[in-house]
């Protein structure tokens, strides 16, 4: 009898591990809370593999799926949420509205960096899957479970935040 | 200076990388963990090899335990047959009468070699053939008596009559109990086996098949 080849070591690389953890820092904002987020959700990626409950076929999108769960139970009742009915409701009043919204901003990278930290996790994560990794709207509302409605409201309402930003710095 | 909305969120997150203190905790958590990965996935083939090796191990012993009994069960299968295929070539052959008599009485007396007395079955006797003699005979390599007769057509049949000993023969049917007797065709022979009188009896005749 022929022995199944052993399975292979799941391991990250070191850009893998930077990626998570600058998803992580989407979602947290600050630097140390990215940290103790991701090691708490490697912790459980690798309890997953260890019990092998389930066949994992993009471990990394599953490896967000993780942080974002684990950011969400601990953070949550920390943080105001914004509305999924608002959203829909701003999405039915401004039909036209789709990612190259964002695809034809321009920013300064300093306005870039301070609006940050003034932006909900909500806005950064949908920035870094498509600022970073290059997802399409499809993409992050399949990743995020999340209707492709309340994605268009999402980048309506960040294109605003970010005009305005730059409104008031231009004028600063 | 300004630049494309993506270009920034690139520039921005790609600034935040891990240090080199976390970058080793966290490849060391994944380490450890394939190491103990490793180390339960050779384990549990070892299991697996245990366990396959129980059933393969017991799979052997009931073989081993059930063979006596199907080789025994398929050996007797065969044995009709065999007395069939045995029976039909003796009674083509048609070896010379080494006595001939139409009753039975001086061929009782002719076979002094076997350990049973000939006997007229009542099976055979209602057929209403004619005595021409007998002969010596084995079937399944017990000496056996070969009784020749005629029939109203005047083709030539044959009578086997030997001792029946079940440990050689197997279940046979037995008239006396009621049984049907067993009709097998061997080489173009029809062949009758039954038990009767402690006899194991064989009638020949040419399997006649109606125009």
């Amino acid at each position: 009898m022929a022995l199944d080849k052993a399975p292979a070591p799941m391991v990250f690389d070191r850009p893998a591990l930077d990626g998570f953890y600058q998803y992580a820092i989407s979602l947290c904002g600050a630097e140390a809370d990215a940290y103790d987020l991701l090691q708490s959700a490697l912790e459980r990626y690798l309890q997953g593999q260890r019990n092998k409950s389930r066949r994992i076929d993009n471990p990394q999108a599953y490896m967000r799926q993780i942080i974002r769960n684990i950011f969400i139970d601990q953070y949550r009742h920390q943080r105001a949420h914004d509305s999924d009915e608002f959203d829909e409701q701003i999405h039915t009043k401004i039909p036209d509205i789709s990612s190259h919204s964002l695809e034809n901003l321009v920013i300064e990278q300093d306005l870039l960096a301070k609006i940050w930290q003034h932006l909900n996790y909500n806005e950064r994560e949908l920035l870094y899957l498509w600022g970073l990794l290059g997802h399409t709207i499809d993409e992050i509302a399949l990743e995020l479970q999340c209707p492709r409605g309340t994605l268009l409201a999402r980048i309506h309402r960040l294109r605003k935040k970010l005009q305005r930003t730059q409104t008031l710095g231009a004028s600063a | 200076m300004t630049k494309p909305l993506r270009e920034g969120v690139e520039n921005h997150l790609n600034q935040y990388q891990l240090n080199d203190d976390q970058m080793q905790r966290l490849i060391a958590m994944q380490d450890a963990s394939s190491s103990s990965e490793e180390a339960a996935y050779t384990a549990s083939w070892n299991i697996r090899i245990l366990k396959f090796s129980s059933v393969a191990a017991a799979l052997v012993v009931a073989v081993l335990l059930a063979w006596p009994v199907l080789y025994s069960q398929n050996k007797a299968s065969d044995i009709p047959r065999s007395i069939a295929m045995e029976v039909a070539k003796n009674h083509i052959k048609l070896k010379p009468l080494e006595v001939t008599s139409p009753t039975l009485t001086p061929i009782r007396r002719y076979f002094t070699e076997l350990d049973f007395s000939p006997v007229k079955s009542q099976l055979y006797e209602r057929r209403g053939n004619n005595l021409l003699g007998a002969r010596y005979c084995s079937i399944s390599g017990v000496s056996a008596a070969q009784l020749r007769y005629k029939d109203k057509q005047g083709q030539f049949q044959t009578l086997y009559e030997v001792g029946y000993d079940p440990s050689i023969y197997g279940p046979l049917p037995d008239i006396n109990k009621g049984e049907t007797p067993l009709i097998i065709v061997a080489r173009g022979v029809k062949t009758t086996i039954w038990i009767e009188q402690d006899l194991l009896m064989v009638s020949a005749e040419y399997n006649e098949i109606e125009d």
